[in-house]
């Protein structure tokens, strides 16, 4: 067929534009489900939940934030930062309130090939697991943690070089990150179901 | 079939031209109708779907809107903007719908890296929809106008530019004539309400669906890299359509809600026992910030703090006097050691800190004044409240103990700390109330954890200590142990139950294990 006839039509432009966009998006979206493409997340408003097997970081710092609920009221959260962090095992989990619907995504279940996340900030609510920290500083005020990021001055901070946390369990309202390698990426809408 | 379709009407003229409104009298809807046959409707409408279904991927409360700042942040907010004005563009300016739309499929196909993954597949299809729409959309041939073949050829260019990318494959081409035949690319007249039902039905299918058919087209160039499936579906995006295959392998969702259900219980149990502690935590911070503040009150009033001081150990003295029934009785031997303590504390720690005796706990230990010798390593905060079953250190590993002067952003520029450095501490039954301030709110996060280890040059700043003695021993046996030469130290070290106000720890490696975090507020 030629071009020409290709562009006469509205179906002939139709494939014109759609077929090199549903090959990028197809490339595109195999190399994010291998980790080979990193993407960028910001979520805030809602609280979800995630979950690791197991967390490493360098760069941590910790301190007070806030974050605005469904009223549109304040509350505090525990604003924590990580420069480089490796997750194995991710789960993160959103559930639609009074509704039998969610989104439940997993990524880096091959432990070789872990979830990589660059410039994390995760304002959080709730956190459990067990930590190990080297070179840590905890009380410090929180307008000098040694990372780019820093809280206000008067508040409670802690920071550390490097952060590991096995069985993370953590609710969160809001996360970001700059650069997310999410391999073996799997994203599906639930019936509700969370990680934990 | 629609080789028939060759567009006539002239690319400017569809806002001139109300086309049949411009009649007899038509109802609103009729008029709507014409309206919306001279301009790419359906991918403009789209296309601000996808905008506003990318917006709220990020932003998943409806009713509380917030803008991201930062890098990320302006991606997820400034694409979403764009989509939704490209829509409104291509809508009013039906001319330039080439480049409405390729900027449209540009975008949207970017918003798969820069905004939640495309706003979680269903933005990205819509707005891929909403595109192609845009690019293809074409005026109906107006029987009463003259055909304009040449707006044609003009347009040749960029649309034949996405074309040179990617060979056709087959099985897209069965794909997008299947998507062709149901979308309205035919234009006669009669059959305008039905389109507008198909498209419709479409979009909603996209909305709930994320596309079916563009995402199954999407999947196809790439096949060849998976094995082959008649449902390939990297992302797990298709499980409700693949749903056969996808069955077969163990899906997160059973073993997910196993999990759920499991720690549920031990969620629920974790809620009791933690809401417990906040209750006692409460209490016990309110007190303990409140001396706080008795104590500190700054280096200007030191005859003001001694006397206020002197005039606590009285009432110190008194109250352990009152306390007679809960200790034994006041003997000479506790008086005694308690003077033994006093001494002793004065001797290591000179007379920057203060020891009383009786009240809430047995031994309390205070910094009120502002004579420590200056260290300006960290900058130090508002206190923590520490609260621990014991605290346990190899005596070997005692570095030393003294009083330091640092610098803190509350209660003045500096103040006195105890120093504690040991080579490791564990400290078991670990409790950590944190406080900040947001809008005049207090709020911070309490830590419980199973224990807390420091390694390495650990050195703990403390502000106050109020403790017990150990179970089962009493002044006298304190009093021994201090005449046999134990340092008070290791006396404070030794006590139970203490609440110590925390301002800061560092050391080279530390385990919090079991640790539970959790967000407090007034």
């Amino acid at each position: 067929m030629k071009l020409s006839a290709l562009t006469r039509t509205r179906r002939g432009r139709a494939m014109l534009a759609a077929v090199p966009t549903v090959a990028v998006i197809g490339v595109l979206m195999g190399g994010v489900a291998q980790g080979a493409v990193p993407v960028s997340m910001a979520i805030s408003g809602q609280q979800f939940k995630i979950a690791a097997d197991s967390l490493e970081g360098t760069g941590f710092s910790q301190y007070a934030g806030e974050a605005k609920d469904a009223d549109g009221k304040s509350h505090p959260v525990a604003i924590a930062n990580i420069k480089d962090a490796t997750l194995h095992n991710l789960c993160q989990s959103v559930k639609v309130p009074g509704m039998p619907l969610g989104l439940l995504i997993s990524a880096g279940t091959n432990p070789k090939n872990p979830v990589k996340a660059t410039d994390l900030q995760i304002g959080m609510s709730d956190l459990r697991g067990t930590a190990q920290f080297n070179q840590i500083r905890i009380g410090v005020d929180a307008s000098t943690v040694n990372t780019k990021e820093h809280g206000s001055k008067g508040d409670f901070a802690m920071d550390s070089d490097a952060i590991s946390i096995d069985d993370l369990k953590q609710v969160s309202s809001s996360t970001s990150a700059a650069v997310f390698k999410l391999t073996d990426l799997h994203l599906k809408i639930s019936d509700g179901t969370e990680c934990f | 079939m629609s080789d028939e379709n060759i567009p006539t009407g002239p690319e400017e003229t569809p806002e001139s031209s109300p086309g049949p409104a411009s009649g007899a009298p038509v109802t609103r809807r009729r008029r709507f109708a014409a309206w919306r046959r001279e301009r790419p409707f359906w991918g403009g409408t789209l296309a601000i779907l996808s905008g506003v279904v990318l917006w709220f991927s990020g932003r998943l409360e409806l009713d509380n809107l917030e803008i991201q700042l930062g890098i990320e942040g302006m991606q997820s907010t400034l694409l979403p903007v764009a989509l939704v004005l490209l829509g409104a563009l291509v809508m009013t300016q039906p001319q330039f719908r080439v480049f409405y739309g390729v900027i449209t499929l540009a975008i949207s196909v970017y918003s798969l890296l820069g905004v939640n993954l495309g706003g979680f597949g269903v933005g990205m299809v819509l707005g891929v929809v909403g595109g192609i729409l845009a690019v293809s959309w074409m005026p109906r041939p107006a029987a009463d106008e003259a055909a304009d073949e040449h707006a044609e050829s003009v347009e040749e260019p960029p649309a034949s530019e996405p074309a040179a990318g990617t060979p056709a494959d087959p099985r897209v081409e069965g794909e997008e004539v299947g998507l062709a035949e149901i979308l309205p690319f035919d234009d006669e007249p009669a059959r305008g309400p039905r389109h507008a039902a198909v498209i419709a039905a479409v979009a909603v299918l996209a909305l709930g669906g994320t596309g079916t058919t563009a995402v199954e087209a999407a999947a196809a160039p790439t096949s060849q890299v998976r094995a082959a499936s008649s449902c390939w579906d990297p992302l797990g995006w298709l499980e409700w359509i693949c749903g056969s295959d996808e069955d077969a392998e163990p899906t997160p969702s059973p073993t997910g809600s196993e999990d759920a259900g499991t720690d549920e219980d031990g969620g629920a149990q974790d809620g009791d026992t933690s809401s417990g502690d906040d209750e006692s935590g409460d209490g016990a911070a309110d007190g303990g910030t409140s001396a706080a503040g008795d104590d500190g009150e700054g280096p200007g009033g030191d005859d003001a703090d001694g006397a206020g001081t002197d005039g606590k150990d009285g009432a110190g003295k008194d109250a352990e006097d009152a306390d007679e029934k809960d200790e034994d009785a006041d003997t000479p031997a506790e008086e005694e050691a308690q003077e033994e303590v006093e001494k002793e504390f004065a001797l290591e720690l000179g007379p920057c800190a203060r020891i009383t005796f009786g009240g809430e706990y047995d031994i309390n230990v205070s910094l009120p004044g502002d004579c420590g010798k200056r260290e300006d390593a960290h900058v130090f905060s508002r206190d923590g409240d520490l609260e621990t079953r014991d605290l346990q250190l190899p005596l070997t590993g005692l570095n030393g103990i003294d009083v330091v002067n640092v610098p803190v952003t509350n209660d003045g520029p500096r103040r006195d700390a105890l120093r504690i450095s040991v080579d490791s501490v564990k400290v078991p039954g670990f409790w950590l109330k944190t406080y900040a301030e947001n809008n005049g709110t207090l709020g911070g996060t309490v830590t419980n954890a199973g224990y807390v280890s420091m390694e390495g040059d650990a050195q703990m700043y403390i502000s106050s200590i109020h403790a017990n003695l150990p179970d089962g021993e009493d002044w006298a046996e304190l009093g021994e142990k201090i005449a046999a030469g134990a340092s008070p130290v290791e006396m404070l070290l030794g006590l139970t139950d203490a609440r110590i106000g925390l301002m800061g720890a560092t050391s080279d490696k530390q385990v919090w294990s079991e640790f539970r975090e959790q967000v407090w507020e007034d």
